[in-house]
């Protein structure tokens, strides 16, 4: 073998030696990292955006007594059930403060056919004269209200009995039932014009069927929570005040 | 003694001792091959250890990549679990944000009719007299005694029907055009307005058959009977919201709305409601019950 061969005999040697490190160890290694670190950044992603939303979760969190106090002052003006009872104290209130005498009230037979009841499964949770309201599961109730009194007087009614529930900018105030008057006549008493009937057609509002007024929460934590903290024996088992007539209160 | 041409010279010396006679620079000359294998093996050799050091790098890499995702791992599960225990106040929230958003925009959206009505009150002229006064949030909507009249139906926005008299059809046009001017009003729309006793519209009283005591006709002047409807366009989002409320008001209605272009009955027919109201007779698409009482709200 002569020197030249012997040399190219090492070159070659030399080369598949490089090459069977490349492909054999290190290209192998590399691209193992590479997904590794395809992976990692994936993973550091998802844990960015779950820390994202576990943030926003803590701040649910700390809001939590604000927002169950605001729900269970919000049942004043959307009560769980028709509660009929606390309506009409504050109707009668509500036309003794205007001088109009609250004459009757009569729960609205509409939204309750048997078509409805049969193609809607939750219409069968809704209280007697109730029907589904819109995509926020409220379920409104309609009165037919009766009173008597002078053309301005009535006016006066009118405004108070959307008063209950007040908007003021981002501000909430409530004070009673949320009422929204559909519509209304007025005919006059004959030979005196100070003496009118006013017919009112009313819309009253529930809490969506199944949830309650709290949907399940206490004033510690909400259903399904498995709290760490035990409720002292001073506030367990608090449940919201029921809705009541002569309670008042702000939202924010 | 001489060399010959045909002698050669021969070292006599052993091999061992031919090298240590030399001089470098003869020895350099004749082995220059020794040299380059030496680099050869150097070069080799570092080829291994810049190898070697490649491969070592590549696996401390993956080994940091490795404890990084252990680490991250640990990490998600640890939030993942938080975020479970917390989900049902991030639940408890939405659904919070959700009734107050709900029932501030149905308290925003409702119609607010004591303004509208002391606005009317100021705005009808002093010789007009309503008799009855309807009014709802929509078409569908209404009040359970409301007059309903057709025109009432063509837009569904708030809507105030007003019935009554005055001293003639001029004044019946001043009323419209007083009521025109009303804050928020954007359509008065006539329903009629007919003289008792030419016109069709004849309003009788159910219990005594005999044509009210409307307006004041002592003068010998036979004041209209008017039906006029005031829209509030701009307040299209009170009939919209909420779903259902409407259809609610419709059903409560629906006994007091006649068809229009009936042939209503002579005034025999007893009225179904408490407050006493009237049959129309009449053979035009305008007759409505209108209530007997003389005297309505100026």
């Amino acid at each position: 073998m002569t020197r030249q061969n012997r040399l190219l005999l090492g070159v070659a040697a030399a080369l598949a030696a490089l090459a069977a490190y490349w492909f054999l160890l290190l290209a192998p290694k590399r691209e193992e990292g590479a997904a590794l670190a395809t992976k990692v950044a994936q993973t550091q992603a998802s844990v960015a955006q779950a820390e994202t939303t576990l943030a926003s979760y803590r701040e649910a969190e700390g809001s939590y007594k604000t927002l169950y106090a605001t729900v269970a002052s919000l049942g004043k003006a959307v009560p769980a059930d028709d509660d009929t009872r606390s309506l009409v104290v504050q109707l009668e209130s509500a036309a003794a403060a205007s001088g109009v005498d609250f004459h009757s009230i009569e729960v609205g037979t509409a939204g309750t056919s048997a078509d409805d009841a049969t193609l809607d499964p939750t219409a069968a949770k809704l209280p007697p004269g109730a029907a589904a309201v819109g995509t926020a599961g409220f379920s409104a109730m309609s009165y037919d209200l009766e009173f008597k009194g002078s053309f301005l007087e009535l006016s006066d009614l009118f405004s108070r009995l959307e008063r209950f529930v007040q908007v003021d900018d981002d501000r909430l105030d409530v004070t009673g039932r949320l009422l929204r008057i559909e519509g209304l006549s007025m005919n006059g008493a004959e030979g005196d014009y100070r003496d009118l009937t006013a017919t009112v057609h009313a819309s009253t509002y529930l809490e969506p069927a199944g949830e309650g007024l709290t949907a399940g929460a206490t004033a510690q934590a909400p259903a399904g929570t498995t709290s760490s903290t035990p409720a002292t024996s001073a506030d367990a088992g608090t449940t919201p005040p029921v809705t009541t007539a002569t309670t008042t209160g702000a939202l924010r | 003694m001489p060399i010959n041409d045909d002698m050669n010279a021969v070292n006599l010396l052993p091999p061992d001792l031919r090298g240590a006679l030399k001089s470098p620079g003869v020895a350099a000359a004749g082995e220059p091959a020794g040299g380059t294998g030496a680099y050869i093996v150097l070069g080799a050799l570092a080829l291994c250890v810049v190898a070697l050091a490649g491969y070592v790098l590549s696996s401390n890499t993956v080994k940091q990549h490795e404890s990084d995702l252990t680490a991250l791992e640990a990490r998600s599960a640890s939030v993942m679990a938080e975020s479970a225990r917390l989900k049902p106040y991030a639940d408890f929230q939405s659904m919070a944000q959700a009734r107050v958003a709900t029932v501030r925009d149905l308290a925003a959206q409702r119609f607010d009719w004591e303004q509208s009505f002391r606005d009317l009150a100021r705005a009808l002229p002093a010789d007009v007299t309503v008799k009855t006064l309807g009014a709802s949030v929509s078409s569908q909507s209404g009040s359970s005694a409301g007059t309903g009249s057709a025109l009432r139906a063509a837009l569904d926005v708030p809507a105030i029907e007003l019935q009554g008299c005055t001293t003639g059809q001029r004044a019946v046009a001043t009323m419209m055009a007083r009521l025109r001017g009303v804050e928020g009003v954007t359509r008065v729309t006539l329903q009629g307005s007919h003289k008792p006793g030419k016109a069709t519209n004849v309003v009788t009283d159910s219990a005594t058959d005999e044509a009210p005591a409307g307006c004041d006709d002592s003068n010998g002047a036979t004041p209209p009977d008017f039906t006029v409807v005031v829209f509030f366009e701009n307040d299209a989002a009170a009939a919209a919201a909420p779903d259902g409320t409407a259809a609610a008001g419709a059903t409560a209605s629906a006994g007091t709305t006649p068809a229009a272009g009936s042939t209503a009955s002579t005034g025999t027919t007893p009225s179904t409601t408490a407050t006493g109201q009237a049959q129309t007779t009449g053979t035009t698409s305008t007759s409505t019950t209108v209530s007997t009482t003389t005297d309505g709200a100026k």
